[in-house]
């Protein structure tokens, strides 16, 4: 093989061998670092190491070197290397072993001191096995101190796993330190001047780093400081195990820096290593002359630049990986000298493999290819890798070498001071510097952009989506409230023909407020027009977007002024160029004449830049070359000649003669309009307004009236918690709200509509109703915005100048004077019929004038007033019906009395005007009586006053009939106290005056009656009075009142007895001194019981009696009837009886007298029968109403009867109808035996 | 009192609209150019009165009156300024911060509202980053007034700060976001320009001489303009590759040969001594 094949096949990394490779394959071990050694090119900084290292050793300072680095720096190389050194300087020198314990590290000691001293094999095996014993031994002392594992059964495994390499403990580090110096002292005595161990990649030794491997590091690392052998210790390791055993073990760190042996080899590759490494590698594998220059010197020059920085490269394993691609290329079928441009295209293609991890140089070169400017240049892009090569800078002469200088040159020209700089020694990358890197992002960017910049970018397809992009948003700035910026812009979007349309709505003066946009964006030689057919815009405008460097900037207005017509010449040449503080710009845009186009295209490259990720610096620098940028385009897209041409006076440029362009195309469109929203929060002021709207009065809702209150009041009614600064709150609803007082704590505000509400109501009255749309359409027409529209159709309806009803608007009612005036007639009329009612009332009743009122605000007045009178009629409406149910109760009442008939006027001193009285109450009792009934059934059909009158008159009447009762009473008590009187016939002064007394009451009486007729009925209670006094007094002549009772008693008996022949039989009731009354009430009934029982046996007897004539029963049938004609007037005590005298009636009498002189011509009774009859009549007589018993009708009768005769007289008398015969069965209990009480005759 | 007000009626879209109303057509009284004001409805135009914004122009010679019925002009500075106006509002504020910055020098004085404006952007300057403290300004002002000028009763107030604000924010890109004040990372090549002519010309250099960078002019410069050392040497280096300028080292230290002027009579010029 070649020595450029062995360069070509070298591996890039050297792996380190383990400690069972040291002691297994010790020989391959030996071989294989030698050949490393042999292309090993020690750096000057390592030599030193190396020198004071071995003189260390040699000096018995028992050192401890360390080399630091991360992967690809050679550490393992630089160990290598080392070894070879040591070597040769008489040392024993153990080769970098991988190991990842400390018995591990013992076993490739004791492998490889057996490789190179055989002779001594068996001093050092019975060295490694005391290691062995002596830490297995201790450990398992400790296992069966602490955890009572038999000492045989743990040294058995503890030594196996030591053997395998698997345990570490704290104490096996004391262990290594015995058998370290053992096998230093072999060494010695095997003729080396000392040992020297290396540990390569010391990560895999520390492993995780835990406690128990720091212990016994830091005693391995403080027991080779108190030792002082001739040995030395050499360990690698990256950074990131630097800086665990400094986070972690500080100390063990600084005692193994304390020997001044501690490298860190990242910067200890200077430029020349890569060309000493190819020197080294010529001369280790014998290169000949062509093959020595497989890589030329500028390659070499080039990479080590690349070399030294560690950002660029992973240093020497950069290297090896860039020799070994050249000894490759030359060593192809092709033999190519490897050149600077080889290398970067390496890197391009990643054949390159170590490009320092972050891929810089690849990344720079690969983004600077891709711009047109090196795409349309072979050579520039070659010239850009090899300037690229060279992080230092690459001379022009090295250029001129590869015909590149013309290029290198261009570059120069055209790039430096954004993407080349000039070094000392040639031309660089600007982002590959270190130092000395321009900061200023913007110029790179340009120069960036410049690069790139072609016709197509100029003049792209996409003019019009960048016009969208980027420009429209200026134009029409994202909506910050109602009166400033719009929204939409983002929804422009492209359509089906190209054109990118939508619609905008905002503000861009606060005089035309809330604007609505249709907008299209299209290119000027497109057919295609802003659709017309958008409903509810403002205006469409158009912007036409002309490409061709000719053309020109112009405005139209179409003749509908609703459509305007921007065409935007953006490709054509400006002539001011970049002008103020943006005009060094134009450098950098060179040879392009200046455009909007152009500068469009750099600001949209300029707005792909991450500006999140620059310095503040850059950023800050950037976003003011944008806005100056922006502003610039603006200026020149829209400067002010291009509206005079359409008739439209600016002096502004940019985005404010757009505003002033609005302004006035909006001015002479809608020259009458006053806008509503005038300030940002007005849609919320207006909501405030309508709820205060809702809760004044109409008059007030129309200006009619101001709303007056306090401070607080009137602000709380607009919602404003606090009334401080409110006078200022008015002015935000301008020509709405009027603040008509604000002084001390009063305040007074007036509502006024907008004129636009004024016209709108007029012309809703015009048409007599109109549909919303209409309306809205109207003033969208007068220039409202649509959302301006709408609030004004709300307010005239809150303001109840209009009534919606869906999608129609009607105007509310306004009553003419006629109706206003006739309306308020009637609502006096109803006050009238209540009666008094209150001022409040009474003043919304006055009379309207005109001149000084609205007619809807009298009309309201008069709805006020009419629900006030309304409420008062249903309150005076339920009191008559109260009054309805009262009077009802009351006639009602009475109706019973005005169905009776009226007791008849006594007779005595007052019958006479009593009785003219009944007649007269009977009259008007018959008056009554028919309304009375009617009112009763249906009280709704009267009138109050008919109720009114009836009630009184049927009250009247009531009173008067009852004092009329009261009369007849007293009538009839004075009747009977006088009767009473006269019957007495004792002659007392009591009596006598008693007497006097009631002549003179009766007198009295009589007079009031006569002179006072119904009038002085109310007397009556005087004259009652007097009257119960009377008969008090009366009552307490108890002896005189028994004696004529009992007198009157006997005579009466007497006559009764005379009359029917008979015995006295009749039955005297005891007087009852309290109840005279009573007492005479009783014996008049006891006497009419006996008369009619009497009678009644005097028909049984003319009944019984068989043997007569029939001429005589002709005659006793008369008498029957005649006698049963008595016996039902007996039935009535007063027929038969004088009232006064208690004696019969004298007709009565005579009657019974005839009587029984009729029947004594008719028959001669036995004696025996009429006593029997007499003594039946006796008995019968006693008996009270009701059931007797005949055994007691027999006891009565004393058994001068016999029963059957007895039985026989019952019967006929039952017969005749005149008793009713009970047969009752006693209950066994009860049952009587009266066999033996009345024996049978 | 004296006053050290600078007026705060006075800001950037206010001079942008007044000096493209006056330069668009004569205007003969304060009411007609309220009246024009409203036409294009402009921000002007919702005042009651104009007086003090043509005031605040007449104070920054931008506008002349030579009586007091005579029709309001712009003076050529003021021509050239609505001529920016027009096209690049940006550079037209870093211009009137100039102005106000350059109305009045320690070596010739001036006007004293100028020296309140320099003083208040000076002091942030000093003291950036810093947060903008009104009334910490006033009462900075106010004694430095009261020792500088030996008097007593200065008129300055918070409003004086406003006007003042108001051109600071303009700036571009910004010295102040939110209420932080912060020196500027760049600025309009021009403005450093106009600035080294006139630390030229106050320094007394005839023309053609070049200006020394040294530290005194260098702060005094990033003083001005609100910016940063770093800022400086990026436009220095701009203005000399856009031809600006010729710069020049030497045993003396660096030197600027300053070849144009952009905008004259907005600050001290050496050939218009």
């Amino acid at each position: 093989m070649s020595g450029l094949l062995a360069i070509a096949a070298k591996a890039a990394i050297i792996p380190t061998f383990n400690a069972r490779a040291l002691r297994d394959t010790s020989a391959d071990v030996h071989d294989t670092y030698t050949w490393h050694v042999n292309t090993y090119v020690e750096q000057p900084a390592l030599t030193a190491l190396r020198l004071s290292f071995v003189n260390a050793v040699l000096q018995s300072k028992t050192p401890k070197a360390c080399l630091v680095a991360p992967f690809g720096y050679g550490k393992t190389a630089s160990a290598i290397g080392l070894w070879h050194a040591c070597e040769q300087a008489g040392l024993l020198v153990v080769p970098p072993v991988a190991c990842g314990s400390f018995t591990e590290l013992a076993l490739a000691i004791y492998g490889w001191l057996t490789f190179v001293l055989p002779e001594s094999a068996a001093l050092l095996h019975e060295a490694h096995d005391r290691f062995l014993t002596n830490s297995a031994e201790s450990l398992a002392r400790h296992d069966e101190r602490i955890f009572g594992i038999p000492f045989d059964q743990a040294i058995t495994a503890i030594r196996d796993k030591l053997e395998r390499g698997y345990l570490d403990f704290d104490d096996v580090s004391v262990n290594l330190l015995a058998f370290i110096e053992q096998a230093t002292a072999i060494a010695q005595r095997a003729g080396y001047k000392g040992l020297v161990v290396m540990i390569d990649e010391f990560q895999q030794f520390l492993g995780n780093a835990h406690k128990g491997v720091l212990i016994a590091l830091r005693q391995l690392v403080w027991g080779l400081r108190v030792r002082k052998l001739p040995f030395g210790l050499v360990l690698t390791m990256d950074p990131d195990t630097e800086r665990t055993l400094a986070d972690r073990a500080g100390d063990i760190l600084h005692r193994i820096k304390d020997d001044g042996l501690y490298l860190d080899i990242r910067h200890i590759y200077d430029r020349d290593f890569p060309a000493r490494l190819w020197q080294q590698y010529t001369s280790a594998l014998a290169l000949n002359a062509e093959e020595q220059h497989a890589i030329d010197r500028p390659t070499l020059e080039a990479l080590g630049q690349l070399c030294e920085r560690d950002d660029l490269s992973n240093g020497p394993r950069t290297v090896i990986n860039v020799l070994q691609r050249a000894a490759a290329q030359w060593s192809s079928e092709r033999p190519t000298r490897y050149t600077p441009i080889h290398l970067i295209d390496d890197f391009l293609n990643g054949t390159i493999r170590f490009d320092g991890d972050r891929g810089i140089v690849p990344a720079l070169v690969s983004e600077l290819l891709s711009f047109p400017y090196f795409q349309r240049s072979g050579e520039r892009a070659a010239a850009l890798k090899l300037i690229a090569a060279f992080p230092r800078g690459c001379p022009e002469q090295v250029a001129e070498r590869y015909g590149l200088g013309q290029a290198w040159r261009q570059l120069n020209d055209d790039l430096r001071g954004e993407i080349v700089t000039e070094t000392e020694e040639g031309l660089a990358l600007i982002e590959l510097q270190r130092v000395g890197r321009p900061a200023n992002r913007l110029n790179i960017l340009l120069r960036r952009y410049w690069m790139q910049i072609t016709d197509q970018q100029l003049f792209a397809e996409d003019a019009v989506k960048v016009f969208r992009d980027l420009v429209l948003p200026l134009l029409f700035p994202a909506k910050v409230h109602d009166l400033n910026g719009w929204r939409g812009v983002s929804e422009i979007e492209l359509m089906a023909d190209n054109t990118y349309a939508g619609i905008i709505e905002g503000t861009s003066s606060p005089a035309f407020p809330l604007r609505r946009i249709a907008i299209a964006v299209r290119r000027a030689d497109s057919a295609a027009e802003l659709r017309s057919t958008i409903d509810d815009v403002d205006l469409y405008l158009e912007f036409a977007i002309d490409v061709r460097p000719e053309a020109e900037s112009s405005v139209i207005i179409h003749s509908d002024s609703s459509h305007v017509l921007i065409t935007l010449a953006v490709n054509r040449t400006t002539e001011r160029g970049l002008s103020g503080s943006i005009s060094w710009i134009a450098h950098y845009l060179n040879p392009h004449p200046i455009s909007p186009a152009v500068v469009l295209s750099l600001l949209r490259y300029l707005e792909r830049e991450q500006l999140d990720t620059l310095p503040e610096r850059d950023r800050t620098r950037i976003e003011d070359t944008l806005s100056r940028l922006r502003e610039w385009l603006l200026s020149e897209l829209f400067p002010p000649p291009l509206f005079t041409a359409a008739g439209v006076q600016v002096i502004s440029s940019g985005v404010s003669a757009l505003k002033e362009f609005f302004f006035q195309f909006f001015t002479q469109r809608w020259p009458n309009y006053q806008g509503l929203a005038q300030v940002q929060t007005w849609s919320t002021l207006l909501a405030t307004y309508q709820c205060v709207l809702g809760r004044v009065t109409p008059a007030a809702r129309v200006g009619q009236e101001p709303v007056t209150g306090s401070k607080g009041e009137i602000a709380a009614l607009f919602e404003q918690t606090r009334h401080a600064g409110f006078d200022k709150f008015v002015r935000q609803y301008g020509s709405l709200l009027q603040l008509e007082l604000w002084q001390g704590d009063q305040a007074a505000v007036r509502l006024l509509p907008h004129p636009a509400e004024i016209r709108i109501v007029e012309q809703v009255r015009r048409h007599g109703d109109c549909a919303v749309r209409t309306i809205y359409a109207g003033l969208r027409q007068e220039g409202f915005a649509a959302a301006e529209a709408e609030q004004i159709i709300s307010l005239a309806v809150a303001r109840g100048l209009l009534r919606r009803d869906g999608t129609r608007l009607t105007p509310t009612h306004t009553p003419t004077e006629l109706e206003i005036d006739t309306r308020l007639r009637e609502l006096t009329k109803r006050v009238q019929t209540l009666g008094a009612i209150a001022t409040q009332l009474s003043a919304l009743l006055r009379p309207f004038d005109p001149a000084t009122e609205h007619a809807v605000a009298a009309a309201w007045r008069l709805d006020q007033a009419e629900q006030q009178i309304s409420a008062l009629e249903q309150q005076a409406a339920a009191a008559m019906q109260a009054h309805r149910a009262s009077s009802r109760r009351q006639v009602m009442q009475h109706l019973p009395q005005l169905e009776q008939e009226l007791p008849e006027a006594p007779s005595g001193p007052v019958h006479k005007h009593l009785a003219a009285a009944r007649k007269m109450l009977n009259r008007e009792r018959d008056k009554l009586k028919e309304p009375a009934e009617a009112f009763v059934a249906d009280p709704a059909k009267f009138s109050p006053s008919e109720i009114e009158t009836l009630v009184s008159e049927i009250e009247t009447w009531a009173n008067t009939a009852r004092y009329y009762a009261d009369w007849v009473q007293f009538g009839r008590d004075l009747v009977w106290l006088q009767e009473a009187l006269s019957r007495i016939e004792e002659r007392t002064h009591t009596i006598e005056e008693l007497r006097d007394q009631c002549d003179r009451l009766s007198r009295e009486a009589r007079a009031v009656a006569a002179e006072r007729g119904l009038k002085g009925f109310a007397e009556i209670d005087r004259l009652r009075a007097q009257l119960i006094g009377l008969r008090r007094r009366f009552r307490e002549i108890v002896s005189e009142r028994r004696a004529t009772y009992e007198r009157i008693a006997a005579t009466i008996t007497e006559t009764v007895a005379h009359l029917f022949d008979l015995p006295p039989a009749v039955q005297i009731p005891a007087y009852q001194a309290d109840n005279e009354e009573q007492s005479y009430r009783l014996l008049r009934q006891s006497v009419t019981t006996t008369i009619r029982r009497t009678l009644a046996l005097l028909d049984v007897g003319l009944a019984g009696n068989q043997q007569i004539s029939a001429e005589d029963k002709k005659t006793v049938a008369t008498l029957r009837r005649q006698i049963r004609s008595l016996m039902r007037l007996s039935r009535d005590p007063d027929q038969l009886f004088n009232d006064s005298l208690l004696s019969l009636r004298p007709n009565i009498a005579k009657q019974i007298r005839t009587l029984r002189e009729q029947i004594a011509t008719i028959t001669s009774p036995s004696s025996a029968t009429t006593r029997t009859r007499f003594n039946l009549v006796e008995a019968l007589a006693v008996l009270r109403s009701g059931p007797a018993d005949v055994a007691t009708l027999l006891e009565r009768m004393n058994d001068k009867v016999s029963r059957a005769e007895l039985l026989n007289d019952l019967l006929s008398l039952y017969k005749q109808g005149q008793l009713r015969l009970i047969v009752d069965l006693p209950e066994p209990e009860d049952a009587k035996d009266y066999s033996k009480q009345v024996p049978t005759p | 009192m004296t006053t050290f007000h600078v007026r705060h009626d006075f800001n950037p879209k206010v001079a942008r609209e007044a000096l493209l109303l006056l330069k668009s057509a004569p205007i003969a009284t304060e009411q007609d150019f309220l009246a024009l004001a409203r036409s294009y409805d402009f921000e002007l135009g919702r005042r009651q009165s104009l007086t003090k914004v043509v005031a605040s122009l007449r104070d920054l010679g931008l506008l002349q009156r030579s009586e007091r019925r005579a029709p309001l002009t712009l003076t050529p500075l003021g021509q050239y300024l609505a001529e920016i106006a027009l096209r690049d509002e940006l550079l037209l504020a870093e211009f009137i911060h100039l102005r106000y910055c350059w109305l009045w020098t320690p070596e010739a004085g001036g006007e004293r509202f100028s020296w309140a404006y320099q003083t208040v952007a000076g002091w942030l300057w000093e003291e950036a980053p810093t947060s903008i403290e009104s009334d910490r300004l006033v009462a900075t002002i106010i004694a430095e007034a009261e020792k500088r000028f030996a008097i007593k009763g200065v008129s300055f107030s918070s409003a004086s700060i406003l006007g003042i604000m108001y051109w600071l924010r303009a700036l571009s890109p910004p010295c102040i976001v939110g209420d932080m004040f912060r020196r500027r990372t760049a600025c309009a090549p021009e403005t450093l320009l106009i600035t080294l002519e006139a630390l030229a010309t106050v320094k007394g250099l005839p023309p053609g001489v070049a200006v020394r960078l040294d530290a005194e002019t260098r702060r005094r410069a990033c003083r001005t303009l609100l910016i940063d050392s770093e800022t400086f040497d990026e436009t220095i280096a701009q203005l000399e590759e856009l031809g600006h300028l010729i710069r020049r080292t030497s045993d003396s230290g660096e030197s600027v040969l300053l070849l144009d002027i952009p905008v004259p009579w907005l600050a001290p010029q050496r050939d218009q001594q």
